[in-house]
Formats: C-alpha cells, structure tokens, sequence
C-alpha cells in the first residue's frame, strides 16, 4: 500500500508541555484519513508537526518516500504537502485570484505557465469563486473563504492537503456546503489528511478513522466500521448520553495499538 | 522581554521602610563627609561634572526603566522631559535668583505635568502607536518649545543659564569642595529615585503596572483601573525625567534646547535595554558605565554611540534580558557545572519536565476570604470584604445580551439565570461563543444589546475593574494572571481591590501603606502555604506547571471575596487525577465558603460530576438548559457537539455493533 | 502657486521614505527608526565617489544603492531574523540600534564638515505660468512616478511580489503555503534600504549638504505620512507623502514670520499625527477593521 504521509513515535508539545506522546499515523494515498479528539487531545499539534509549524521532539515524518522530520514547512509544501489552515487563514487583503496565486507558490516555472488554466479549473470546480476573482477575500463569507482556502490548497496539484478543523466556526448550513465541496473533491482522488472535532461532518468524509485521546492514539482503522455514538463514547463525550456520568472522570488512555491498525 | 524585577521579596514592607529611611540618613550625613575629606584629593574638578552628569542620565534611565520594564510603555520623547525640567529649573533659579534647590522640585513637577499630557493619548492609544506619540512630542518640545522666544530671549539655542545658587548670593562654583558638595547632592538624589523606584515595585502601583504591562485584561479583571496605572506610569517617570534634566543643567551651568534630540532619547532607552528592562540596579550601572567609561578608556572616545547601539542588538538578539541577568547567568552555570563534576545532572540537557502530575497528592483550597477590612476601609460597600449580602436568589441575570465582532455573531440573545449558592456550568463546542460570553459578564466585550444584572444592579455600562470590585471575579481561559510576576506577587495583585492607600502615599511607603503591604503579603503567604507551594512563592508563574497555575489563579480569585467566581476552563492543563479533585474543590467553594460559581469547561463529565445547572451554548444561542440529567438526555446537546445537520449517512450496521465491539479499542 | 510645487517636492521625499517604512511595517509589525538614516550613511558613499574621487553622479548613486541595500540584507540576517517571535516594540527597539549605529559611525567618521557635492542635474528648469520648477525637482517628481509603478508591479504583478503580500497579510498561511519566510524578510528590507537610498538621493542635490543625523526630522515626517497611510498602505503612504510636504510647505509659508513659536511645522506634524492616532488609526484610505 502507498503511503502519502507517514508519522512514527511523534512526541512533540509547547515549553514544559508534551501533547504528543509518541503518535503513530500514516495515510495511504487515495484516502481521507479524518482524526478525532475531544479539545486538548492533541489533534492540532498533531497536525502541525507534519506540517513542520511545530517541531518534533522524537520519532519521524515521512512525506511519500522521504524523511521530511527536520525540513522547514515550505520545503515540505514543495514537496508536494498542501495545507487548508485553521480559521482558513486566506489571504484577507489580497484579491480571491491573488490568493489562488499564492496557493501555487511552488509550482515549477514550467508548470506556472499552465497557471491561466489551473484558475480557469479552479474556477470551475468553485463556481461562486469565479464570480467574485477581483474581489478581496477579507470581504468574503465564512464558507466563501472556506471554499478559497481549498480551492488555494489544490491550485498546486499536491500529493497531500492537511485540513485543520475546517467546520469550525461556520454556521450549520454553511458546513453542509462545505462538506459537499470537500466529498466533491474526494471523487477527484485527492489525498487527505482531516482533523476534526464536528464528528458527524468527519465520518462523512473520512474513509479511515484516527482516535486521539490525550496525545496517544487509542483506535485506528476504517470509519464505516464506526458510528458517531460510539466514537463519541470513546472520545469521552459519549457519556453525555448518560452513560457512566462519574467513570469519565478518572479515565486512563488505554494502551494501544494492535487489531485496529491492521484493518 | 520579562519585567522579571530580582529583588528579595521576602523582606516586608515595613522594615523595608525604615530601612529605607535608615539608608537616606546615613547617606545625607556620611557621603558629604567622606567625599568632602577624601575624594578631592582622588580627582580632578573636571571630573565632577561628568560624574554629575553620570549621576543625572542614570536618574533618567531609572525614569525609562520605570515606564518600559514596569508598565510596559516605551518612550522616545524622554529628552523633551529633560528639557522641560532643565530650563523650568532655569527660569526659576536664573530669573529670580533663587536656590537650584528650589529649581529642582519644580523641575520634578515640571516634568511630571509635561509627562501626564504625553501620556493623556494612552486613554486611547497603546503600545507603538503611543510611542510614536512621545516620539513625535518630544520633537515638538525639543524644536518648538524650548527655542521658545518668551523662555529664553536671544533664542534658547544660545544657552540658558542654570545657576548654582545655594543660599542668596552664595554659588557654587568649581572649586573641588563646591563640586563635591553638588556630586553629593546628586548621588542622594539618585538613591532617593531609587528608593521611590523601589516602593513602587513593592506596592499595589508596580504590580498593577506590571500586570497591565502583560495583559490589560487580566489587570482589569484583577481591579486596576488601567489607564490609570499607565498616566500615573507616565507622571512618576516624568519626574524623576525633569529631576535628571535639572541636575545634569545645573552642573553644566547652561543648557541650549539643541542638548535635547531623538539621539539623547534613543539612547536612553538604550542603556535601559542593555542593562536589562525591569532591572534597576543593572540600569543604573550601565548609565554610570556609558557616560564615564568613554571618558576614561582614551580608545573608543567618538565610537561610544556606535558601540552602545552594537551593544543594544547584541542584548536584542542574543540576550534580551540585558546585563542585569548576567550574574543570574554565571551563578547558574557554575552550579550546572559543579552538579555535572559530582555527577548529579547530564550535562547541557534541561531536566525532562513532566507535566502529567503537575499537583501535590493533596491540596486544599484555602479559605482566604477577608473577614476584617482594611485598615481605615473607605468605600468598604463596594470592598467585596464588608459586601451585605442582598439576599436576592439569582446572583447573576443575564438577559437577552447580544455580542457582534464585525458581521459575526459571536453572543446571539443569549439569556442565562445564576442562582446564588449555586455551581452553574456552560458547556458547548469550541466557538460557541462561552468566553465571549464570560467577557460579556465581566465587561471586557461590550454587548450590543442586553442586560447584564449582578445582584440586582444593571452592569452592563461598568468597566471590568469596576465589576471586580463589586464581587465578579473571573478566571481566564490561559490562566488569568500575571505570568511574569512571582506567585505571591500575582496574590498580591489579586488583593489590588483592598488597599485603601493613595498612590502618592505608596511612593514615600507612608506607615500606613507598609502596614496594609505587610497584612496583603501576610494573606499571600498564608494562600500560599494553604496551597502547598511555599518552593515556588517567588518564581515566576510561567515557571510552574498549568495546574499549579490554575490553583494560584483560584486563590487569587478568592482573596478578593468575591460573590460570583467564574473559571473558564479550570481543568484545562490539569491531569485526570487532579481535575477529579477539581470537582471536590469547587463544591468545596460553594459548600463551605458560600460562593456562587460558573464555569466553563470542556470536561463534560467534570461539569456533570459538580454542577447544580448547566447550559449549552452553540453558535452564540442558549440551545439548552438544566440540571445535568436532563441536559444529558437532549438531543439539541448532542447535536451541538456533533454538528446537527450533517447529513449523516454512516450505515446501518455499524449502530448495530456500537458500543460493544472492544476488539477495536486496544487493551 | 510656487509653496504648492515646494511642497510637493519636499512630499516625493516623504513619499519615498512612508513607503520603505509602510513596507518594513507590513512585514514586521514594526516601525523602521532607521528608515531615513540608511540613505544618509550611504550618501557618504555617493561624496566619497562623486565628491572626493570626482566621478560621475551616476556612479555615486550606484554606490549608495548598495551600500544601502547591504546594510539593510545585514541588518535583516543579523538581527530581525534572530528576533522574529519577538513583540513589535523590541522590533522596533533593534531598529533603534540601527539607527544608532548609523548615526553614531557618520558621527565618527564625517562630523566637522558638512559634505557637498554636484547636482545629478544642471538643466535650469522650466517655468510654467510664473512658477518655477528646477531641474532636480522635475527628476524628483519623475523618479517617484517611476518609482510607485514600478513597487505596484512587482507586489501586484509577481510572483515573489505576491508572496510579499501574502506574508505580510498573514505570515503563518503564507509559510504554508510554501512561501520562504527568510527570502520574503530580505527582499523586503532590500526595498526599503532602496527607497531610503533614493529619497535621500533626491533630497541631497535641493539641500546640498550633508550632516550627521540630519534625517531625523525627515523620518518623523516620513512617519507621519506613512501614519495617513495607515501604516499598511502603499498608495495611502504616497498620498500621504504629499499630503505632508504640502502641509509643512504652507505651515512654513504662512506662519513662520507671524508667530513667536519657533518650529512651526513640527507642532503641525505633532497635530497630523495626533489626529490620525486618535481619529483614523487605519489611515486615509484604509478601512476599519
């Protein structure tokens, strides 16, 4: 099996703090790989280690066939690692074609000469971006800017897209459109790296499920095998549903890692 | 940069204070004598006015440092401050014949008065922009008010004379024993600023400053009225500004408005930098070291702006805690290197720190609330401390409050009731809108429409610190406190509320100010010891472990007495086993200390554990309410967390296997 | 008519030096003190060719370009680079340090004499409906013109230019999006050290004289234009540059002789700036955010 992206022992964290206490991941190419946690359980850090924004502390990353641990974040998006950042972070005071401009930063010379018809493409497979291509992307909406940042994150034709939390903040209706972009864009092939919290909108989308429980994963495998309520109750928001109000509280992360992994 | 200031905490307040009185008189009496008999036999009359002019910049530099590494402000408008306190020294010494020791208090005042109007646009403005202010005000008074023609006649460019008349027509003049009376003179006043200097770190005003210096909100939160702290920043720098600029006139005997440029600003902030933002001591030995090492090393004579600047970015990119934390420096690496030769630490590497356990086994929350006001309490009604309770059932009303940023909608008519006695959570998925909505309550957001009623009075038009004071005290979601102050100073900034001592009174550390310090640090230590963190009192906050930091953030909300407590995310950074305890903690507030309790928190099962009454909050709007039992049987609750109108679509069977499938989730 | 043209003139200086600090600001939240010292230290560099080795201006002006273009690419790998977490006021700080450095080495290495050297131009110039306009002032004029287009083209036109944009708007998307932030960091303090170069280019030959730390008053106008703009707006930093010129040129005009305050026009910049701070704080052009 092809694998896009590769993480093996991550342990990463801030100051004193380790969040990641030797992470295992890896996303085969072709697939949706969503993570899961509850807020704390280290899905962002995770996210950003690959991404190379927050530093390794132990284990390794490999992008495709190359060890990418100690590279800068820049070196990794040329090498083909496309990110849809949290809050989407366009680019508010450029133009929405000035944003899709700079998604496709890294494309060789050559393949910028084609970059007339890779916004003629973008354009068409995000039609409400090519009505407003003069207009500053700050003036946008919330699912607007949703719809740039990925339409940003595939101009440059990338192996991988990291998406960080892409439903939050963004009103119900607003998710369901974007959730009808991103499985569009699934058809296509596209290989993607997901971390959620909305659980219900990343079982849509994701073919294959990580569970992250206080920086360690706890299950892996594929999400059909999976329903919300249980991957709630083993994220520990299950026990909203009145089960085991006083259990939560003292919940251990379980040791890891054994079936799960093989399906 | 920190405004970490190392200074021994431990002593209290009021035998610093007579230490302080202590120091001045023996100085008074002993530096002229000694000078008198001894130094004029060591140097030179030349020499005298450099060391004056020495003393005056290092004055000048406890002014900066005073602004920058307390309440955070950078000035580059300080040479206007020492013009304005030179030539007000000279107009009132030359032109009616008066003593320079006359010339000198108004110079203070001077520059105080001109340092209150630089710093009147802080009510608006804040870090650069207001910089840029006392940029562009200092030019103004260096080419537009000291050239003034009605200050100096013939144009102030051509000098303007700053006599030394001590008594009627008595002046000082160059002979050794004149100009070692003025050096002396000089000298006192330097350890008189730093004395002042000192009483400000200690009392209510440099906590205050330093606090807003990290984050204006949680000052706010804490009490402190923030522009206040800041103008009152400005004036005390101001003058001890005007103090330097008329004691460097004086001894140079005339000054021109052409002494007073950007350069002589900019190189002020300088030497604070170099020396080290916060340290005062570091400071005014790099003011001696800049003015008198030039003169006295032949070699770098003309290089001394170069290579004070080359200096300032070395400090900027190498160490930004200046010189002053050099023997910090030294003193701990000796020590690594004698712990690595008896084997105790591998060396160069920094101990692991783990922060899984981050609590003691056991702690208790202490029962700090005041029971007694202060000394001579005036406003005790709104003192938290003297509070009457009012005996209304719902502590806290909010009614309909809206909250927009712009086009968003963070707070949507959200209404929630908090009855009195009660431990009442807010819970609902990130970006629901729970912190704006405690910024709402607290007053650090504005809400565009609603009500806001807390024991009966409407507060939706008070400031936070105002609020504070009437007893909503909030927790931040990144620990509300200080984190640059030791512990027990962020106690002590906690209790801002209850000092009833003026600001002036704090600066001379009147008895009554070192006797309401001393019962403040007595709480602090008590909290501190209740909390089981007597090793850590005087490190930095940012040196302990998240808990540990919630645990102070919990007792500093206490010390004030307060009505209602609101934490926002308190088990945050905590780990299982301590947030467990966190539940017996916070009935333990409303059981045995009769406080009234909301928070957020994300932990769901903490939340039904301890709360009588839980809301939910999901984008903005009030979804659902109630006791936890009802809350956990809602739908609506399980769709805000789980976003309710995806279209779910995950198959049949795998709610058939839900729950009972273990072999996925690994031992 | 004729304090109009004056104004003007003076406002393409202004212009040049809002616009470096404008950039700089973009990219680092801080405010460049340096920004007119840069071009002054290097003028040294255009006497030392023209005036003291009798070369052609041209040449002068190349060397100043580089000088100031190096002393900025050293400045940003040295310092600014080592500091990039820190807050923008210790940024600003450092650029104090430039600052002083410059000011404190011309100090050294010029003071006594004021320096002079031949105008890059000796057409007597031209006047229109009894308004004169000299030779260097037309250069002036047309050197800002070429100047403005030519930045428009490479931020908005380029790649790279691009790439600037987007870092400054947000550095963190715009690292991920595969953006170096170093070359972005040196690129654009090589542009602000050029600008500062031909600002003060400009202003040498109208002036004639060159004297340590004689750009200070010229920064603090720079400033306040760049202040009209916002602090991020090219065009609005341009606009402002004039806006300023002209208004010091009619303070100077019509109340230096009538007033007992000396200085006039810097109580109006203190005013400008005030105003902006307190009234406008995203400039003339910008929007509020």
């Amino acid at each position: 099996m092809n694998v896009a992206v590769e993480a093996r022992g991550v342990v990463a964290g801030f100051g004193s703090q380790t969040v990641l206490h030797g992470v295992d991941l890896s996303v085969p190419t072709g697939s949706v790989t969503g993570v899961f946690g509850l807020n704390g359980a280290g899905k962002s850090v995770l996210l950003k280690t690959i991404a190379g924004v927050v530093p390794l502390r132990g284990g390794s990353v490999s992008l495709g066939d190359l060890d990418v641990s100690k590279w800068t974040p820049e070196r990794r998006v040329g090498a083909g690692m496309a990110h849809v950042p949290q809050g989407r972070q366009v680019f508010k005071s450029l133009s929405v074609e000035a944003n899709l401009r700079v998604g496709g930063y890294t494309l060789s010379r050559s393949a910028r000469r084609s970059m007339g018809d890779r916004l003629e493409q973008a354009y068409t497979t995000f039609p409400l971006l090519a009505d407003r291509r003069r207009q500053l992307a700050g003036t946008l909406s919330g699912g607007q800017q949703a719809a740039l940042a990925v339409a940003r994150a595939l101009i440059s034709n990338p192996s991988l897209v990291l998406i960080d939390e892409p439903s939050a903040g963004l009103a119900p209706a607003v998710v369901d459109e974007l959730l009808a972009t991103l499985v569009e864009v699934r058809r296509t092939g596209v290989t993607m790296l997901l971390v959620e919290q909305n659980i219900r909108f990343g079982l849509r989308l994701a073919d294959r499920a990580v569970l992250l429980q206080r920086g360690r994963v706890v299950y892996e495998g594929k999400s059909g095998e999976l329903d919300e309520n249980e991957l709630a109750s083993r994220l520990g928001v299950g026990r909203l549903l009145g089960k085991d109000l006083k259990a939560g509280l003292a919940g251990t992360p379980r040791r890891t890692r054994a079936q799960g992994r093989s399906l | 940069m920190t405004g970490v200031v190392a200074e021994p905490a431990s002593s209290h307040a009021q035998s610093h204070r007579k230490a302080n009185i202590g120091v001045l008189l023996l100085l008074s009496v002993a530096l002229p004598l000694a000078t008198a008999a001894a130094m004029p036999k060591l140097v030179t009359s030349a020499n005298w006015m450099l060391g004056a002019e020495a003393i005056a910049t290092a004055v000048a530099a406890v002014s900066i440092n005073l602004l920058l590494g307390y309440a955070g402000q950078l000035s580059l408008g300080h040479a206007g401050l020492l013009g304005a306190g030179a030539f007000a020294s000279g107009v009132i010494t030359s032109r009616n014949d008066l003593p320079f020791w006359v010339g000198l208090p108004t110079a203070l005042v001077v520059g105080a008065l001109f340092a209150l109007v630089i710093g009147l646009p802080a009510l608006r403005l804040r870090g650069l922009y207001l910089a840029i202010v006392t940029l562009v005000f200092g030019i103004a008074v260096e080419y537009s008010v000291l050239p003034g023609t009605w200050l100096s006649g013939a144009g102030g460019s051509s000098g303007f004379p700053l006599p030394k008349r001590v008594w009627g027509s008595h002046l000082l003049t160059d002979s050794q024993i004149d100009s070692g009376i003025y050096l002396t003179v000089c000298l006192v006043l330097l350890i008189a600023v730093c004395v002042v200097d000192d009483n400000v770190v200690r009392t209510r005003l440099g906590r205050a400053m330093r606090a807003l210096k990290e984050n204006e909100a949680v000052a706010a939160a804490h009490g402190v009225n923030v522009t206040r702290y800041k103008l009152l920043a400005f004036v005390v720098s101001g003058g001890m500004a005007g103090l330097a600029g008329a004691l460097d006139g004086h001894a140079k005997y005339s000054v021109s408005s052409e002494s007073y440029t950007l350069l002589l600003s900019l190189q002020l902030v300088t030497i604070v930098v170099v020396g080290g933002i916060g340290r005062r001591r570091a400071v005014v030995a790099t003011a001696l070291a800049f003015t008198l090492l030039p003169d006295a090393i032949g070699a770098v004579q003309g290089y001394q702006y170069a290579i004070g600047a080359a200096l300032l970015l070395l400090t900027l990119t190498r160490n930004p805690n200046g010189l002053g934390e050099l023997p910090t420096l030294i003193r701990d690496e000796l020590a690594r290197r004698r712990a690595v030769r008896e084997g105790i630490a591998v060396p160069g590497y920094p101990q692991p720190s783990t922060n899984d356990e981050p609590l003691l086994p056991q702690f208790t929350m202490p029962d700090v609330t005041p029971r007694a006001p202060m000394h001579g309490a005036r406003h005790a009604s709104v003192h938290g401390v003297l509070r009457e309770p009012s005996g209304r059932a719902n502590l806290l009303e909010v009614s309909d409050v809206t909250v927009r940023f712009g086009g968003l909608t963070a707070v949507d008519h959200a209404s929630l009731v908090v009855p009195r006695g009660k431990i009442v959570g807010l819970i609902g998925p990130n970006g629901a809108g729970k912190s704006t909505l405690f910024n709402a309550v607290s007053g650090l957001v504005r809400c565009e429409s609603g009500v806001v009623s807390f024991d009966g009075r409407e507060v939706q038009g008070l400031r936070a610190d105002q609020r504070a004071r009437l007893g909503l005290a909030r927790g931040f979601q990144h620990v509300g406190l200080a984190l640059d102050l030791s512990v027990v100073d962020n106690l002590l900034l906690a209790q801002h509320q209850l000092a009833t001592y003026g600001d002036a009174a704090a600066l001379v550390m009147a008895p009554k100010v070192a006797r309401e310090e001393s019962e403040l640090r007595a709480r602090a230590d008590a909290a501190v010891e209740s909390l089981g963190l007597g090793d850590h009192a005087h490190k930095p906050l940012r040196n302990l472990s998240g808990g540990q930091q919630r645990l102070v953030e919990m007792a500093a909300l206490l010390l004030t007495g307060p009505e209602l407590v609101m934490l926002d995310e308190p088990s945050a950074g905590m780990s299982p086993g301590a947030a467990e305890r966190l539940a017996d903690r916070l009935r333990d507030l409303r059981d045995s200390l009769g406080r009234t309790v909301l928070i957020i928190e994300h932990n769901v099962p903490l939340v039904f554990d301890c709360c009588d009454l839980v809301y939910v909050l999901d984008a903005g709007v009030v979804v659902a309410s109630g006791e936890p039992a009802e809350i956990a049987r809602d739908q609506r609750v399980i769709d805000a967390y789980f976003g309710a109108h995806a279209d779910l679509s995950v198959p049949e069977r795998a709610i058939a296997t839900s729950g009972t499938d273990k072999s996925k989730v690994i031992g | 008519m004729q304090t109009i043209v004056v104004g003007l003139i003076a406002g393409t200086i202004y212009a040049l030096l809002a616009a470096g600090i404008t950039l700089v600001y973009k990219a680092t939240r801080a405010v460049n003190f340096a920004q007119a010292e840069i071009g002054t230290l290097a003028l040294y560099g255009t006497w030392w060719v023209t005036g003291k080795h009798g070369k052609p201006w041209w040449m002068g002006a190349l060397a100043a370009l580089v000088i100031g273009i190096a002393i900025c690419l050293l400045f940003d790998r040295l310092v600014m680079r080592q500091m990039v977490t820190a807050s923008p006021i210790t940024k600003t700080v450092a650029t104090i340090g430039l600052l002083g450095l410059l000011t404190g080495l011309e100090g050294r290495w010029f003071a006594g004499s004021a320096k002079i050297y031949s105008s890059p131009l000796q057409h007597n110039g031209i006047t229109i409906a009894g308004v004169h306009v000299s030779g260097p002032q037309i250069l002036s004029f047309v050197v800002v013109a070429v100047v403005a287009v030519a930045l428009a083209v490479f931020l908005r036109g380029t790649r790279f230019g691009l790439a600037i944009l987007a870092s400054a708007d947000d550095p963190v998307a715009a690292q991920l999006m595969g953006v170096p932030r170093g070359r972005v960091s040196a690129v654009t303090w090589a542009i602000a050290g050029a600008l500062s170069v031909i600002a003060c280019l400009l202003i040498e030959p109208t002036v004639g004289v060159l004297a340590p730390g004689f750009a200070s008053t010229l920064f603090i106008n720079g400033l306040t234009a760049a202040l009209l703009g916002g602090l991020t707006s090219l065009p609005g930093a341009f606009a402002g540059g004039l806006l300023v010129g002209l208004a010091e040129a009619e303070v100077v005009a019509h109340f230096v002789q009538y007033t007992q305050v000396p200085g006039p026009q810097n109580l109006a910049m203190l005013l400008i700036v005030l105003l902006v701070l307190l009234a406008r704080p995203q400039g003339l052009l910008g929007a509020r955010e």
